[in-house]
This record gives C-alpha cells, structure tokens and sequence, in this order.
C-alpha cells in the first residue's frame, strides 16, 4: 500500500468513527429528551395522586408543587446545554466532510470552486473550512519572478 | 467424572431449594420491577408503592441517585426528585442494581473465581448490552439492562447452594481448560443456563428475559421472536470476559460464532469498540465511587 493510500484509509476511519459518534450521541440525546419527557408526565402522575391524598393540605401542596416545577425548569436547562453540544459536533462533523473530500482546484491560479460554484482564494477557502489560519510570507521562485533586483542583490550578497 | 456428579440434586430439586433459601428474598422487588421495566405503561406511582414495601432501599437508592457517578449537581432527598432528576428508566435500574447485589454478597475468592468478579461481570454485560440498545439501535436499552444483570443468574444459584460442587467444578476448570457449561454438564448435568431459565419461569419473568438468561450460551434455542436480543447478550457477555471483566478461568468461544452474531445485529466494529470504550469508563467509574458493592 502506497504511503497516501494508507494516509486515505486512515481518514476515511477518522470519518467512520466521527460518524459514528454523531450517530451515537444523537440517539442519547433523542433517548434522553424522551426520559425527561416522559419524567414530566411521570410527575403530573405523582402531582395528581398528591392530590388526592391530601386534598386539604393545599397550601403544602403548592409548595411541593413549586419545587418540583422548579426542578423540571432545572432539568430542561441542563438538556438544552446538551441540545447545543450535539450540533456543534454535528457542524464540526460537515467541516471534517468538506476538507476531506475532492476539492476542484484551477490549474492556473490555484482558486477552490466550493459546492455554490464560487470561486475563491485557496486561504479564504481553507480559512472558511477549517481551524487553519495563514500567515503569508514569498517564497525563493516567486522573489526571482516578482523581484529581480532584488533576487540579485540576495544573490550577490550570499556569494559573498 | 462420573464420580463427581451429584446425583442428590437434580435440577428440580435444586429449583424447590431456591424457594427456601435466602435467594428467593429478592423475588418480590424484583419480579416487580421487571414487570415495570416491560410495561411501557407504567406509573410512577407503582414504583413507588413497591419501594415502599421494602423500607431499607430508599436509603440506598438516594444514596446511589446522589453519588457522584449520576452528577446531578444536585441534592436528592425524595424518590419524586429521583424521579424527575435521573428519570424513571434509571430509577428502575437502579432498584435492579440494588436488589441484584445482595446476592453476591460474601463469599470466599478460589482459583480465580469470587463473587465480586461475578457481580463486576454481571454488571458490565449490563451496560454493555444497553449501551449497544441505545447507541446502535437507538432504543431505550432497559431490557437488555436486566437480561445483562440477571444472565449468569444460574451461576450464583450454583454458587449459593451447591457451594462446595461448584468450587471443586471451578477448580476443575482450572486444570482442564473447558467452556464452564461442558464443565457443568459433568459434574451436575445441567448448565447455569438452564438454572436461571427454570428460576425465571418460577418467578414469573417475561418472556425476553426468560430466553436472555436460558440461551446466553446458545442463542439458536431461544424463540424466534427473542433470537437477536439474546445474541446481543452473546456479544456483550463474549466482549467483557474479552475485556478482562470475567469471573472463572476458561477459553473464549469460537470467535467466528461472535463475527456472525455481530453481522446478524448489523453491528460495525468500530461502532462496537467506540461503545465498548464508553462502558469501560463507566465501569471505571463505578469501581471508583464504591457503588460497584452494595
Ligand atoms: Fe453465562
Ligand atoms: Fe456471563
């Protein structure tokens, strides 16, 4: 298996397994709004037969009506802390699919065509798509073509 | 090994001494949380009536509920915050959990086999094959929960009442590496299989549970409608002796019958191992917070 073989099979695990987790975590998480859900119900089950035990008791009632609102209140928050968590697992997932897959790249100016059909540059690109960030400095080739002088005078002085 | 059989106890005769033993003080608590567990119409209002009738484990419940392995950033002092906090389905696994251990109490360790190991695998099978439930099948996993906890049910029962065959058996097993059911069939002509199934027909199990617990080991004689539950049980009980989380010393099965049962779920490896890696945590932390022994 050629180096970059290898290097392709090991990305398409990553993905597999990062596929996976998704999957995993949005069944917990869908299992879990259904507990909550079903808890909620489970609750008004107790409240009512509270209820009717203790008819008379209603200023006690209340009280242990307002905590257990409270808690669910509680709980709901917790759950929507967890709602934010899957999606951005999910957003990092499609970005971890846009940079492995084919990018269409021009021949001549190097610009990536993205999935709308818009050209742009490769760092506005990559920058958009991943956590990478560009510092831009000019390479040896790029100094002799844009700057001869000043290629020269490097030249000369390094001969010395 | 004909000399070492114990032709006193036959399997019903073993099955009547369960009845009178200490085992069976576990059987009300226990059949009714099944029934709840199965029911999916279940009030909380029966749960809680039937942890009524048993004062000592509200305490441990709201023990467990607030130990640090549940983390509810949150002090519960009543089964109704219990309820709304870790939920009903958790709530009924715990009193399970709870009810479970008290038979794996005591006991003396002997070549390589204990009590503990027993109730620590026991456990992992649980979390193993409800954690493929929900992860992989997106199901609540509750069933698979309690055919984990109880599968090697029969064992105990062995264990328990049959104590010195049984250790001599595991040091049979010891020197002559065999899978623990031939071992069994030798020295008492049946297998911990079919002692859990006769227990769980006695206490009135359903009938998934029944089939879990009776076809562990051969999930081909389970009823057809309970083929794939029990051969999840298969896959989490070969995983966790895999995983160092077994009880006696013996070979693994064949693995290619485990390939099979893994294909037939429909199940990848990779999404086994990724599930596997989250119950070794969880078994991590349970190990450490001291809830593994009640
Ligand atoms: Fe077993
Ligand atoms: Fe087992």
């Amino acid at each position: 298996m050629s180096c970059s073989e290898a290097d392709l099979q090991q990305r398409i695990q990553r993905i597999q397994e990062l596929e996976t987790e998704v999957r995993h975590l949005g069944n917990e998480l869908r299992l879990t709004r259904e507990e909550y859900e079903d808890a909620t119900s489970k609750y008004l089950d107790i409240y009512c037969n509270l209820e009717k035990k203790i008819g008379e008791r209603t200023r006690e009632l209340d009280a242990v009506n307002g905590k257990l609102v409270q808690e669910i209140e509680e709980r709901k928050r917790t759950e929507a802390e967890k709602e934010q968590l899957i999606i951005h697992l999910q957003k990092a997932m499609q970005e971890v699919k846009v940079l492995s897959g084919f990018l269409p790249i021009c021949a001549s100016c190097k610009k990536i065509r993205d999935d709308s059909g818009y050209w742009s540059q490769i760092e506005e690109y990559i920058s958009k798509h991943s956590s990478a960030l560009f510092s831009h400095g000019i390479c040896p080739d790029c100094v002799k073509k844009l700057y001869p002088d000043f290629h020269e005078e490097m030249q000369r002085r390094t001969k010395k | 090994m004909d000399t070492e059989k114990n032709p006193n106890v036959s399997l019903s005769r073993l099955l009547e001494l369960v009845e009178t033993s200490t085992l069976s003080s576990i059987k009300g608590t226990v059949g009714g949380i099944l029934s709840l567990i199965s029911d999916p119409a279940a009030r909380s209002s029966d749960l809680i009536r039937l942890i009524e009738l048993d004062p000592p484990l509200t305490a441990k419940i709201l023990r467990v509920a607030n130990s640090s392995y549940y983390a509810t950033s949150k002090t519960i002092s009543d089964i109704q915050q219990a309820l709304i906090w870790i939920g009903f389905d958790t709530l009924k696994e715990i009193i399970l959990t709870q009810k479970m251990s008290e038979l794996y109490r005591g006991g003396t360790p002997a070549c390589g086999y204990s009590r503990l190991q027993l109730w620590r695998h026991s456990l992992g099978v649980a979390l193993l094959a409800k954690t493929i439930y929900r992860r992989e099948f997106g199901e609540k996993g509750n069933n698979a929960y309690a055919a984990g906890l109880m599968h090697d049910i029969g064992v105990i029962v062995e264990d328990q009442l049959l104590h010195r065959e049984f250790i001599h058996l595991v040091r049979i097993l010891e020197d002559t590496p065999q899978q623990l059911t031939d071992g069994e069939i030798s020295c008492f002509g049946y297998d911990h299989g079919l002692v859990g199934k006769g227990l769980a027909e006695n206490w009135n199990f359903p009938a998934e549970l029944i089939d879990g617990i009776g076809f562990h080991h051969n999930p081909e004689g389970a009823r057809e409608e309970h083929r794939l539950f029990v051969k999840a049980i298969f896959i989490a009980d070969y995983l966790m002796f895999e995983q160092g989380y077994g009880y006696v010393a013996i070979p693994l099965p064949d693995r290619e019958i485990l390939q099979q049962y893994v294909r037939d779920l429909g199940l990848q490896w990779y999404a086994l191992r990724a599930i596997i890696e989250i119950v070794r945590e969880d078994l991590g932390k349970i190990e450490q917070k001291g809830y593994l022994i009640a």
